[in-house]
């Protein structure tokens, strides 16, 4: 699935790619969005499921960043730190791959 | 419909298939959904307060107690009919796996489920009574106010969820074939999770998924899309990967929009 990045904020850029490895579970439970690794299952916010269904693999986190500044109408650069933070904590959760660059 | 029904129960009793204590016939299956054919068999069940006597019928095994189920079958008028026999306490312990509470409390007790007992949740809301109506009536209001749907629809996406997982594996390992059939198993049975979860049980008998996707009231999946993948339009055996990737999209699609 390509090389993992180093889970640490500092290291994930607009051009990183992310992924949700093949074993990553996703539920829908009572309106709310579940994912699941091997050893951990995160609630995620609306705002972070709005994010996690944008990664699709192909999406850069600068274009993931820019739906989500369109969507909430925010800055991009709050956005994208926002995305940043939430991705650096789903790689840390096991949950998300980030791939350095396309 | 139901008129169509109405006198299984008087031919049950014509044929000495009809116990003493007996609670409830209904019908379901294909011919009482209308997808029924010159070929399809009547799937009649039975429901009694003392179990059905065993004799040369099959006997199946399922997790509730008595363990087993009997089944007769018999013709009538050139058609082949299927009766299965249960007890109101077989279907009471039934329900009881179906509990709400159990279920929001992660009780995993419905993994318990045999083939048979997933065949009653899956064909049970589409049963139409022969006779009196009352048993099936409450029964059926049971089991919609139990976590039936939500134990159905976690069944299929479990079931997606692995398959998705085996298929990267098979990549990996350079096993495309094997990984193009996995990702098709995974496909089905996120639809089968969508499906159950707009009300359209039946991932037993997968003959059925596209009537079922019609019948579905859903906007997750259009059936161009569905379809695509079940006739595999877009394959292109020189590219597997690309295509089972598409699958697994979809089927994650499904698995982040289905509300369990």
């Amino acid at each position: 699935m390509g090389e993992r990045g180093t889970g640490s904020e500092q290291t994930i850029s607009a051009d990183s790619v992310p992924s949700a490895p093949l074993h990553v579970r996703m539920r829908k439970f009572q309106g709310k969005m579940f994912v699941g690794g091997y050893e951990h299952v995160l609630e995620l916010s609306d705002t972070a499921t709005f994010i996690w269904r944008k990664v699709d693999g192909v999406r850069t986190v600068g274009e993931i960043s820019a739906l989500v500044a369109q969507e909430y109408d925010i800055p991009a650069e709050v956005a994208q730190a926002d995305v940043v933070s939430l991705f650096a904590e789903l790689e840390q959760g096991e949950v998300l791959i980030i791939k350095g660059s396309r | 419909m139901a008129d169509d029904f109405a006198k299984v129960i008087d031919d049950l009793r014509d044929r000495g298939l009809l116990p003493e204590t007996c609670e409830s016939v209904f019908v379901s299956g294909s011919l009482v959904r209308g997808w029924g054919n010159s070929t399809s068999d009547v799937d009649v069940i039975v429901i009694s307060r003392e179990a059905w006597p065993h004799r040369d019928g099959e006997v199946t095994h399922v997790a509730l107690e008595p363990p087993t189920l009997q089944h007769e079958s018999t013709f009538v008028d050139g058609r082949r009919w299927d009766v299965e026999y249960w007890t109101d306490a077989q279907f009471d312990q039934l329900l009881d796996k179906m509990s709400m509470d159990r279920f929001e409390r992660g009780e995993g007790i419905w993994q318990t489920l045999s083939t048979d007992e997933v065949t009653m949740l899956e064909r049970f809301p589409y049963a139409v009574a022969s006779g009196d109506d009352s048993w099936l009536e409450r029964r059926k209001a049971e089991l919609r106010a139990s976590a039936h749907r939500a134990v159905l629809v976690t069944q299929s996406l479990d079931k997606a969820g692995s398959y998705t997982e085996d298929a990267g594996g098979q990549i990996e390992a350079g096993d495309l074939e094997s990984a193009v059939l996995t990702a098709k198993l995974a496909f089905d049975c996120a639809v089968d999770g969508l499906l159950a979860g707009a009300g359209q049980f039946g991932s037993r008998w997968p003959k059925w998924r596209a009537r079922r996707f019609r019948a579905a009231t859903q906007s997750v999946l259009t059936f161009d899309e569905f379809w695509a993948v079940q006739t595999m339009r877009t394959f292109d055996p020189d590219e597997p990967v690309k295509w089972i990737e598409e699958v697994i999209l979809l089927c994650r699609r499904i698995s982040m929009e289905v509300d369990v």
